[in-house]
């Protein structure tokens, strides 16, 4: 008998194995209120019998010990389709995200489950035990906590909340409008005011179009800002000033090589682009954490530091007279803005709601873009800059260009667009605002310098003449180069030749003296003294721009021409123009051409002989299309300036076959009157 | 005494016997991989053959219907995302009659469209929502030639409507949301077998029933479970020309085979007689050629098997 109850005892412990089993579950703690019957293992499959009560697998089911009621897998089972098709908002859209350890930035309640490697899972959100009759407080999708105007996001993203205090996109205020455009995509608002924007406004965790899961696209090539726009741009938005965000700074559009768009903002943050390279509105705003929390910046714009990041190109307003900060620290932009308080941008530009095209923040008149507006804010009497004005005569501006003269460099502009290939000449075509140099002193202000703020000031302070005029550019180097002869050559301007560049001696571009050719250096007599006076003119414009430095005394005294100019009134009938005009004007000194001049110095069909009929001033040899030597050469017959033709048809050209008898008649006719040869040839 | 001993060592083995050879002991259905059909599905749903080989995959979030030949090549694709003719909104179930007619279940747009083998629109009919609860859902469509009949399910209403195949006429409407037979919860897929029984797939009271042609439950196949013969997540099924029936089970991913009506015969494995794991396996087919084809649709393929025995 007593062998028999140690059979029984043994044989009851044997069967208290399989129990025994289920107890030992180091690895997965026992779940509370497991329940194996179907309406709850149905989703929690580990509660199922085999598993949780037998714990064991089955031919078809291994052993499940590990907690998957959350999980993707689990969810999708019943949301493919079967029983409600999630498919599209939940598996293949950038929703909320799964499955990944929540940063530092959120905090979850404690009853907001994650799983054994605390991880997110559909259930730390979502619970179908949660709901409840209050289904529109819960708000229908089985969420953990009522969700009342986004209350239920704030319960996690702590660091969200808080308004442009905590440097975040403002929640739970009225917009005047939100777009229909955002409510369509699945945008909602709160209901305790009228528009109320929350956090499902942008966003929605599931269906968002970005891994942001925003309900429209910020950086999309097609669609770009839209979700900014819908509310900050093309509708009245919160501020209810339609025209708020007109005249901003561009967006949506890829920069060119100017600016340089860094890959990254100087604290760190990357730079955000639309997916074509579009500068959006994120790539300088930010609505959440931002840097600067009153613009939610995505870094701290003090001093316009943000703008010089990729506008660098401009950073050297900051030494010129056009850094409004330190020349006119009390001047107001039309905000109100004292220019002591603001960065070298500011005083002039506002990135929204400029007075007009580039963001002007100069004048609170609306800017059109005509001629020379922009400039004329401050460049203009009683102006900031009215000491520094255009002169009466100056280079035309509001022109078009021929393709001879118009390489394609420089930036022409039109009224409506701006900047346009096909457009004219502006004051921006040579002038590069943002950059003072080159620099030369002030003739107001001995001692400071004033900046040219000319373009293509490293090729020298005339190196924008040369981008439209290139031929004209071939006179470097030549013995009209006064950069090489005569450096301390002073103008009738007063600009020397270091400062103003190869062009200065003879042009300047803005002056109140002379229209003619804008000639800057001093005019000579119409006919020098040994000339013959009475075939000589005694007035001619052309002759005098020459004479004025191949005179005696003067710098070209060594070049002064032995005999006077083809008679006076002896005009040159008949020959046929070829030139090319531009807007009325006719293109002066042709290769092939040789122009003949009225007294005045205008371009004629039938005029008067002078030097530069023969000779091409801006280029030293008639067939090379170079700059010259360098050196001072002595000149012959196939250079010294001469056009091309010269050298083999030089009074044949226009005189014919006849060309030899009239040589011999006049020229001897002279000559006999001072009893020796009247020229010749050496 | 020699006999109680005896008597008790049998109690204490033979339970512990039991367990061990049953955990191991499941019939096999063996099959050889054939081919696996990808084309940048996304969540397809269901895969129907139809005349000429051609075989027809549904999908459902791309809303497109690719054709491929027999060999799994791909020939062609009809319908865009939309709610107009010929496009779809998440459509979940395809069927082909036996002219080469192939019926779309638009989940999404709420109709039936059909279209002809090439892929053009032919005609659409609306699914009834006279007196249910919700809009209509028709996850899916089964056809009896035989009967000139189609059967569309409608899942978000828990019952089956019964129209003419040219869609004109609604005939009949069976089932209502409940656990007794002749009730559904949430049915989905279906199929039908050559003596007009209807095989619809009832994924939350988890098995299959199937209605002769008056919508009588002739047989309820499977039940709650994980274990052989039982279903956790019935999505798909199939019925080959025996009348086997043949159901996928996208969260246990097996593929389990029943005898006409009821009896359980095995799950589909491989050559060693290893079960077949699949991934969310969804709609399946089987071809006369007995060639199985079950979509997985997680993994955005379909594939194909041929069946051994």
């Amino acid at each position: 008998m007593k062998y028999l109850l140690r059979y029984i005892l043994f044989a009851l412990i044997l069967q208290c194995v399989p129990v025994l089993k289920v107890s030992a579950q180091p690895e997965h703690p026992r779940p509370r209120q497991a329940d194996s019957a179907k309406q709850c293992a149905i989703c929690h499959y580990r509660w199922v019998f085999a598993f949780f009560v037998e714990h064991r697998s089955t031919p078809i089911a291994p052993l499940q010990e590990k907690k998957v009621v959350g999980s993707q897998e689990m969810c999708l089972s019943c949301h493919d389709g079967s029983v409600m098709d999630s498919r599209d908002r939940i598996c293949n859209d950038p929703g909320h995200r799964v499955g990944n350890i929540p940063s530092k930035r959120v905090r979850i309640p404690a009853t907001f489950p994650l799983d054994q490697f605390g991880r997110m899972t559909c259930s730390t959100c979502h619970t179908p035990h949660a709901t409840t009759k209050e289904e529109g407080k819960i708000g229908g999708f089985f969420l953990r906590a009522p969700n009342i105007n986004s209350s239920f996001c704030k319960q996690c993203h702590i660091t969200k909340t808080g308004g442009k205090a905590d440097g975040n996109h403002p929640t739970d205020i009225s917009a005047q409008d939100v777009p229909q455009q955002v409510l369509d995509a699945g945008g909602r608002l709160g209901t305790d005011m009228p528009n109320q924007i929350i956090c499902e406004t942008c966003h929605s965790p599931h269906g968002g179009v970005n891994n942001r899961f925003l309900v429209l696209t910020v950086e999309d090539p097609k669609t770009r800002s839209v979700l900014c726009e819908a509310c900050h741009t093309k509708k009245p938005g919160l501020t209810g000033d339609e025209a708020h965000h007109q005249n901003s700074h561009p967006y949506d559009l890829t920069p060119g090589k100017i600016p340089k768009i860094p890959k990254k903002w100087n604290n760190g943050q990357e730079v955000v682009l639309g997916t074509g390279g579009e500068l959006v509105c994120r790539t300088c705003h930010i609505p959440h954490a931002a840097a600067d929390k009153q613009a939610l910046l995505v870094e701290r714009n003090s001093n316009d530091s943000l703008c010089i990041e990729c506008h660098g190109d401009h950073k050297n307003i900051a030494s010129s007279s056009h850094y409004r900060t330190i020349v006119d620290p009390e001047e107001l932009n039309i905000k109100g803005q004292k220019a002591s308080d603001l960065g070298p941008c500011s005083p002039c530009h506002l990135v929204h709601h400029g007075a007009g095209k580039l963001m002007w923040a100069r004048t609170s008149a609306q800017i059109s873009g005509r001629p020379g507006e922009y400039c004329n804010s401050c460049h203009q009497p009683g102006g900031a800059a009215e000491k520094v004005m255009p002169k009466e005569f100056s280079h035309p501006i509001d022109i078009t260009m021929t393709a001879k003269t118009a390489p394609g460099v420089l930036p022409l502009f039109d009224d409506i667009r701006g900047e346009n290939p096909d457009g004219k000449i502006r004051c921006a075509t040579c002038h590069n605002f943002h950059d003072p140099y080159p620099m030369f002193d002030d003739p107001d202000n001995k001692g400071t310098q004033q900046g040219k703020y000319l373009r293509f000031s490293e090729q020298g302070a005339s190196g924008v003449c040369m981008q439209c005029h290139p031929r004209q550019g071939l006179v470097k180097n030549t013995d009209h180069d006064l950069t090489l002869i005569a450096p301390d050559f002073v103008n009738a301007q007063g600009i020397t030749v270091s400062q103003g560049g190869v062009c200065s001696p003879c042009h300047s571009v803005h002056q109140d003296q002379q229209q003619k050719l804008l000639w800057a250096a001093p005019r000579g007599p119409a006919k020098l003294q040994w000339w013959n006076q009475t075939y000589s003119s005694d007035y001619n414009v052309m002759t005098m721009l020459c004479t004025g430095c191949h005179a005696p005394d003067s710098i070209g005294a060594e070049k002064i021409p032995k005999y006077g100019l083809h008679p006076k009134d002896f005009l040159v009938p008949g020959r046929e123009l070829t030139l090319e005009l531009s807007d009325d004007r006719p293109t002066r000194f042709e290769d092939d051409d040789f122009p003949l001049y009225s007294d005045d110095g205008e371009i004629i069909d039938t005029g008067n002989i002078v030097c530069v009929t023969c000779h091409n001033p801006h280029q030293w040899e008639p067939y090379r299309q170079a700059q010259g030597p360098g050196r001072n050469v002595e000149g012959n017959v196939a250079n010294s300036f001469l056009r091309p033709g010269l050298d083999v048809q030089f009074c044949s050209r226009c005189h014919g076959r006849d060309s030899l008898i009239m040589y011999q008649y006049f020229h001897r006719d002279i000559g006999r009157e001072k009893t020796e040869p009247s020229f010749s040839f050496k | 005494m020699r006999t109680i001993k005896t008597f008790l060592l049998l109690f204490i083995f033979i339970p512990v016997s039991i367990q061990i050879c049953c955990g191991d002991d499941v019939p096999v259905i063996q099959t050889r991989h054939l081919f696996d059909i990808e084309a940048d599905f996304l969540h397809p749903s269901d895969i129907a053959v139809g005349t000429k080989g051609r075989v027809y995959v549904l999908d459902g979030v791309n809303s497109r219907v690719v054709i491929f030949d027999r060999k799994g090549n791909y020939k062609s694709s009809f319908g865009t995302r939309g709610n107009g003719r010929g496009t779809f909104n998440n459509p979940i179930g395809i069927d082909v009659d036996n002219n080469g007619a192939v019926y779309i279940a638009d989940s999404g747009n709420h109709l039936i469209q059909v279209f002809d083998p090439e892929g053009h629109f032919t005609f659409e009919f609306p699914v009834d929502t006279k007196k249910s609860p919700l809009p209509a859902d028709p996850t899916d469509i089964a056809l009896d030639d035989a009967m000139n009949r189609c059967y569309v399910v409608d899942n978000d209403n828990h019952r089956i409507l019964v129209y003419t195949k040219d869609g004109s006429k609604l005939l009949e409407k069976w089932g209502e949301r409940g656990e007794k037979p002749g009730e559904f919860q949430y049915p989905f897929l279906a199929a039908t077998d050559n003596q007009s029984t209807l095989y619809v797939v009832d994924v939350l009271n988890t098995r299959v029933q199937a209605l002769n042609a008056e919508g009588r439950t002739m047989s309820v196949i499977g039940k709650w479970g994980v274990d052989r013969g039982q279903f956790y997540r019935p999505k798909g099924i199939a019925i080959d020309k025996n009348n086997r029936i043949y159901v996928s089970d996208s969260y246990l991913g097996v593929v389990q085979v029943f005898e006409r009506f009821r009896k359980f015969l095995g799950v589909l494995g491989n050559e060693k007689k290893e079960l077949l794991r699949f991934n969310t396996p969804s709609g399946i087919v089987v071809d006369n050629d007995l060639h199985i084809y079950v979509i997985e649709m997680t993994l955005n393929r379909a594939r194909v098997f041929q069946i051994l025995n």
